[in-house]
């Protein structure tokens, strides 16, 4: 609870600035697009403790280019030490979700994102921009929580609406998007010694995700040269709102069954959370950016990860001809 | 006489067709930061027509420099803004040629150019703001309806493809 708290306050801090507007936003994309012809390289990582030493950690290189100056397309290819080759033993009752076991880190697959701007008002001092965007994942790890994510998590695709407002120098941008995860058909070991694996079938949860961020610049006060160095502060809420995650089992001898829902734990059931997210972002020579934010508990949690996650991401654009 | 007209006579348009925009401010709505100043920058340098641009990243205005033997291409300016993810605010440039009351228009690279503000003259080298179709966006084009006095004349030059109207700002 001490994170939660120092998160708000810290995010309240940042929040209560109300400077140069900034929709660069570390963790949550605007409704802008990549410009036409531009290729833009991220890397990413996330990373938070389970304690003992054992660092839990995703990362991800991410291409995004401008097809049109409407239309945008990214691959991310997504790695991490979150999945196992199976769920764990006694999956769903027990051990969701596993704490504290070492998992390797590998590959998860690649995930695809195209985001369409189809409202642009821009004046001089205002922009109301929005956009749509929909996202696919051929990823298909033994993910054992029920919240999905497209990128390193779970298959299936996702589309939503995105909205950045920026008048008077105070932005705002906001996403509401739905998540339409996949299934996932692997194994459980047994917890019975020489028992063979247990077939297992998993179906996250259909999940609508939300976003609220703002941004401002710190540094410098006055533009006047593209080679200083921008420091830019970030507060984003995010969250998600998922529902219950349906398991079925085939232990040897027995046919397939569904698992009550009474009998699964919370990081399976339904739920909601909503995590607040400051962060500091440096831009040098007006292009390569890093980004550096802190995921705190806000409203009830995530059990995806534990608080407080770091992110991280550095990214630049390439001007081709 | 024919044998001294003649030559004269080509040598005269000869003045005209190196008649050439020089140099051109765009200003930029929406542009926040300055990745976004540098990516229209970007966007503008791969035109094959521009010399040298120079953003004012306050304002924020691109400051153009033209290519002297190339043809200037203003609707490729406000589409290489648009590329970048922005719109034209305003494009100002300056004449090439000057212009007479009773000769409102003038032709380059077979688009007719033509005074839609008020008649008057105005020499080589007055400010002018264009207020083409394509090139700044309608909610600009409509703050400067006001000003529009004339409706296009005939044209200049019949093999003119296109018209763009242009206010005189001195």
């Amino acid at each position: 609870m001490k994170g939660a708290k120092a998160g708000i306050l810290l995010s309240l801090v940042f929040c209560s600035f109300r400077l140069q507007a900034q929709e660069l936003f570390p963790n949550t994309e605007p409704a802008s697009n990549i410009p036409k012809k531009t290729l833009g390289v991220r890397l990413m990582g996330e990373a938070y403790s389970e304690g003992k030493g054992f660092i839990r950690n995703t990362n991800a290189l991410r291409l995004m280019y401008g097809l049109t100056p409407r239309l945008s397309v990214y691959l991310t290819a997504a790695s991490s030490n979150h999945h196992k080759k199976t769920l764990p033993s006694d999956y769903p009752y027990h051990n969701t979700p596993e704490r504290g076991v070492f998992k390797p880190y590998e590959f998860n697959g690649v995930s695809m994102y195209a985001k369409y701007r189809f409202l642009s008002i821009d004046d001089e001092k205002t922009h109301l921009r929005m956009a749509v965007y929909a996202e696919g994942s051929a990823v298909n790890s033994a993910h054992d929580e029920g919240e999905p994510r497209l990128m390193d998590d779970t298959r299936g695709f996702g589309f939503g609406y995105i909205g950045t407002y920026l008048k008077n120098k105070f932005a705002v941008s906001l996403t509401l998007g739905g998540i339409f995860p996949g299934q996932f058909k692997g194994e459980q070991v047994d917890v019975i010694e020489g028992m063979p694996n247990i077939p297992t079938r998993v179906k996250y949860p259909n999940t609508l995700n939300y976003s609220l961020s703002m941004g401002y610049l710190l540094w410098p006060r006055t533009y006047n040269s593209y080679k200083q160095t921008n420091i830019n502060l970030y507060c984003e809420l995010m969250g998600k709102y998922y529902g219950d995650t349906r398991v079925w089992v085939t232990p040897a001898g027995v046919p397939e069954y569904l698992v009550e829902t009474v009998l699964i734990p919370p990081a399976l059931r339904k739920g909601y959370y909503l995590d607040i997210v400051p962060g500091i972002q440096f831009i040098f020579n007006s292009n390569t950016r890093i980004d550096l934010s802190m995921q705190f508990q806000g409203v009830k949690m995530s059990y995806a990860r534990i608080y407080p996650q770091v992110n991280f991401g550095i990214q630049h654009y390439f001007y081709l001809k | 006489m024919l044998k001294y007209l003649i030559p004269f006579l080509l040598f005269i348009c000869s003045i005209q067709a190196q008649a050439q925009f020089t140099q051109a401010e765009v200003s930029v709505n929406g542009l926040t930061c300055s990745q976004c100043s540098r990516s229209v920058e970007m966007a503008l340098k791969r035109l094959d027509f521009i010399a040298k641009v120079e953003m004012d990243l306050q304002q924020p205005t691109a400051h153009i420099v033209f290519k002297k033997n190339k043809a200037i291409d203003f609707a490729k300016l406000a589409s290489a803004v648009r590329d970048a993810g922005f719109d034209v605010r305003s494009i100002k440039t300056r004449l090439p040629q000057s212009l007479n009351e009773e000769s409102a228009c003038f032709v380059y690279n077979k688009i007719m150019y033509y005074n839609a503000g008020n008649s008057q003259s105005a020499h080589s080298g007055a400010e002018l703001l264009l207020l083409g179709k394509d090139l700044i966006s309608k909610a600009e084009l409509d703050k400067h309806k006001s000003h529009i006095r004339q409706a296009a004349p005939a044209p200049c030059d019949k093999n003119a493809t296109k018209e763009v109207p242009f206010l005189l700002l001195q």
